[in-house]
């Protein structure tokens, strides 16, 4: 994977267009080159991906889980927690 | 599969889901030898299952002494349902102490000869014992229980990557409504519209997604939370269900995240209906215990 | 003589033990129906919101939950002044004779049934999943009554288990006109059903007369509502009726809270509840019979001629509580049918502002009364709840039935296990509910 740019998914079955992450965005507020835009459809767009500087703000606000950042496999980028929640998370259906 | 169904002490509604599995349900008892199950059978000691499938909470002694044989027998001990997952609603007792407790129900002074030992403080079954799979829901849905028992019946105890109820939720959010923070009894919601921004407490944010989000989305009733919370809740970014709620309807309704959370003066009961009991959390729970307690007085 | 202790009580809801005490001589003394666990429901919702209080005391039991929900918003309801539109009662019914007929399905087939069927063979023969394996059709049709109440409590109730429609103040959805004619179209198709699962009850009682006598009558006079016009869940009046012809104590809901005393039974955590200058009642299926007279429904109350006429009128052998039962079940039938083919009202709910106040809430769960008391105070927070449930009536009867019956078992030369089995029969025939009665 290309890292030199932010790869930025929205799952747009996932989205409840919250807009909460165009809010949330540091580079999208007042910025001339926004990461973020407003779609037609109602869903979030990513309009210059280069701008983000991998802040996770929008993944970690996201209400609906849909945006993830700079992940192949789609799971998002996380840091270990405690062992015992770790175990739990993985094992709850 | 050798199979035993075991209850603490629950409400028994993830034993009527059981029942109502419908043709699944002949299915089960038709494949798999099902051993030890209270609710249906007669058999009064736990025999060596392959799996077991757990509910309710530990209570006291007795509950804990079932937990521990249950464990030493099943070779897959499974937590069925939020109480055993995460506590679940009886979990909200724990602002409470057992001794209080008692002693507000039954008298100063009231004994028990025969009664087992209660617990210090309310947890989950996986502080106990060592829990192979979890399936939360109060109760978990037919569908969800149906998947889950084809999954662990075959032999893989399965586990999905969780989402929140808010990306199974039909509603989208339209721009927020600014008419304060509101109430289910003393307003009525606008179909179609997201809750949270008409400025009702709704969990979905922060609750795992797996019910299909029938509340918010088919009646128009806020989430509770009774799927339990989800992996953002319990591992970084750790986030707090109250201070995370109250946020966002600050920005819902305009005001400041502080004034919304003084109109909402049951912060336990509202934000951690589900989930109170739960060890991770324990930090977050709102003010510690003493903030629930100074209206107890009797 | 060391006491006898079946642990757990199997096939019944909740978790208990029955303990007999015995003197020297052997003869049973006393006999205990022993449950452990106060889960404080009632300590905890002190400082909730009234919001909360619903979904909250759904939890308290699984089986009885939209009867927890309906009694704690008609609490609310009373204690805020709000007028429920007739439509949202109507739904709310529809949810509670759903539930009536799943749990009563559910204690009957699941829990009773294999006692009256195979009452000679093996305790690990007596379940449904050994029926299944030899008669598979004679489970399947037995259970396609409590899919029937799922079914009806799913459509009104939103949930199975744990329904979401019921707020204070009415109800948030009604049932769609498609999915009414669709639950009507079912409705239809099980009366024979109904009535062929009557027979076998009322066949199976006759056939078990001699456990039918073992387990004594009970005498105590009995509560239940009496709405005027037969068996009804919701409103008129309680009832204390203390036998044929004997004198009958009508109490408003206010009134009968208040006259309900508790008080520690020292063996168990379930406290027992009383009518002041009255002593223990009977609540639940028979009692609501034997207060009303009949049902009120055309079907229940044919069934129900030929009943009395075999045992006598009022009922007093207890275990005459499970043809009470499928009786129960065929009125509910007739009412899912009546309520479903009135033509739709208007309003759903009403909103309230939080004010300071007090009320009751009183409905007939499935095994008896269930009595809510709540105090909010001008937030709409709860300031003082107390519950009641039906177990908490009834014990004081199930312990006398259990002693008797142990008396009568023990006066043989039978073992332990004859007595134990009796015991628990015993103990089915009322269909306790424990998870309820340790609120």
């Amino acid at each position: 994977m290309d890292l030199a740019v932010a790869h930025i998914r929205i799952d747009g079955e996932r989205c409840v267009s919250c807009r909460e992450c165009v809010e949330v965005c540091p580079q999208t507020r007042d910025s001339q080159y926004p990461v973020y835009a407003w779609g037609e459809d109602g869903l979030p767009r990513v309009a210059n991906p280069e701008s983000c500087i991998r802040c996770l703000s929008c993944e970690a606000f996201c209400r609906a889980r849909a945006i993830v950042v700079d992940s192949e496999d789609g799971q998002g980028w996380r840091m270990p927690g405690d062992p015992r929640a770790e175990t739990k998370c993985r094992a709850i259906f | 599969m050798r199979v035993a169904v075991l209850s603490l002490s629950s409400c028994t509604g993830c034993q009527y889901v059981l029942l109502s599995l419908e043709e699944y349900f002949y299915t089960l008892i038709g494949e798999n030898a099902v051993s030890y199950a209270p609710f249906l059978l007669d058999q009064k000691e736990l025999p060596e299952v392959d799996l077991l499938l757990l509910e309710g909470t530990v209570r006291n002694g007795d509950d804990f002494r079932r937990l521990r044989e249950a464990r030493q027998r099943a070779e897959k001990l499974v937590a069925l349902g939020t109480c055993a997952c995460f506590g679940g609603v009886p979990g909200l007792a724990d602002m409470v102490s057992e001794e209080r407790m008692l002693r507000m129900r039954y008298g100063e002074g009231a004994t028990f000869e025969q009664a087992p030992p209660g617990v210090k403080r309310l947890l989950p079954v996986d502080a106990y014992v060592s829990v192979d799979a979890f399936l939360p829901g109060c109760p978990p849905g037919e569908e969800l229980l149906k998947d889950f028992l084809k999954l662990a019946l075959s032999g893989n105890l399965p586990s999905r990557m969780g989402a929140t109820v808010c990306s199974e939720c039909k509603v989208t959010a339209s721009p927020p409504s600014r008419d304060g923070f509101r109430r289910l009894l003393s307003a009525v919601p606008e179909d179609g519209k997201c809750l949270l921004e008409q400025g009702f407490i709704c969990m979905g944010p922060l609750t795992r997604d797996g019910c299909g989000a029938l509340c918010p989305s088919s009646f128009g009733v806020p989430c509770g939370g009774c799927r339990g919370p989800c992996d953002e809740v319990l591992l970084p970014p750790f986030q707090d269900p109250c201070l995370e709620t109250l946020r966002r309807l600050a920005r819902a309704t305009g005001l400041s995240p502080k004034a919304v959370g003084e109109q909402a003066k049951d912060p336990a009961h509202s934000f951690f209906k589900y989930c109170l009991a739960e060890p991770l959390l324990r930090r977050r729970r709102p003010g510690g215990t003493a903030r629930f307690l100074y209206r107890l007085g009797e | 003589m060391a006491d006898m202790v079946i642990s757990t009580v199997t096939r019944i809801s909740g978790n208990a033990c029955i303990r007999l005490i015995r003197d020297e001589a052997g003869n049973p003394r006393e006999a205990w129906l022993q449950a452990f666990g106060y889960r404080g429901f009632d300590i905890m919702l002190r400082g909730s919101h009234a919001d909360n209080l619903v979904p909250v005391v759904s939890r308290i039991c699984g089986g009885d939950s939209v009867f927890h929900q309906v009694a704690a918003a008609r609490a609310v309801e009373e204690c805020l002044g709000m007028e429920v539109p007739a439509e949202a009662s109507r739904v709310r019914e529809l949810a509670m004779w759903g539930q009536l007929l799943e749990r009563h399905a559910v204690s009957l087939t699941v829990h009773s049934l294999p006692d009256l069927l195979l009452p000679s063979s093996d305790p690990s023969l007596r379940n449904i999943i050994s029926i299944h394996r030899v008669d598979e059709e004679v489970v399947r049709r037995f259970m396609a009554l409590k899919s029937l109440g799922t079914l009806v409590l799913r459509e009104a109730g939103g949930k199975a288990v744990h329904a979401v429609n019921v707020v204070p103040g009415g109800v948030v959805r009604d049932i769609g006109e498609a999915k009414r004619r669709e639950l009507l179209e079912r409705m239809s198709e099980a009366r024979s059903l109904l009535v062929e699962t009557a027979r076998l009850i009322k066949l199976l009682l006759r056939r078990n007369e001699d456990v039918v006598d073992s387990l004594g009558e009970e005498s105590a006079p009995c509560l239940a509502l009496a709405p005027g016009d037969g068996i009804g869940l919701l409103g008129g009046k309680a009832v204390i009726a203390a036998g044929e012809g004997g004198e009958r104590v009508s109490l408003v809901p206010g009134e009968l809270r208040a006259s309900i005393e508790e008080s520690n039974s020292g063996h168990s955590h379930i406290r027992v509840a009383q009518i002041k200058g009255v002593g223990d009642v009977l609540v639940g299926p028979l009692a609501r019979v034997n207060v009303n007279g009949g049902y009120g429904s055309e079907l229940a109350d044919a069934e129900l001629e030929e009943l009395k006429a075999q045992w006598g009128f009022p009922f007093r052998r207890v275990m005459l509580g499970h043809a009470a039962r499928i009786l129960e079940m065929i009125h509910a039938w007739e009412m899912i049918k009546g309520l479903l083919e009135a033509p739709p009202g208007e309003g759903l709910r009403v909103t309230a502002t939080p004010a300071e106040g007090e009320g009751t809430g009183v409905v007939e769960a499935p095994e008896g009364l269930l009595v809510y008391g709540l105090r909010v105070d001008g937030d709409g927070l709860v300031k003082g709840l107390s519950i009641t449930a039906p177990l908490q009536f009834n014990i004081g009867s199930l312990e006398r039935c259990l002693l008797e019956g142990a008396r009568k078992a023990g006066a043989g030369t039978e073992g332990e296990a004859r007595v134990s089995v009796l015991l628990e029969t015993a103990a089915r025939s009322y269909a306790p509910c424990i998870p309820c009665a340790l609120h």
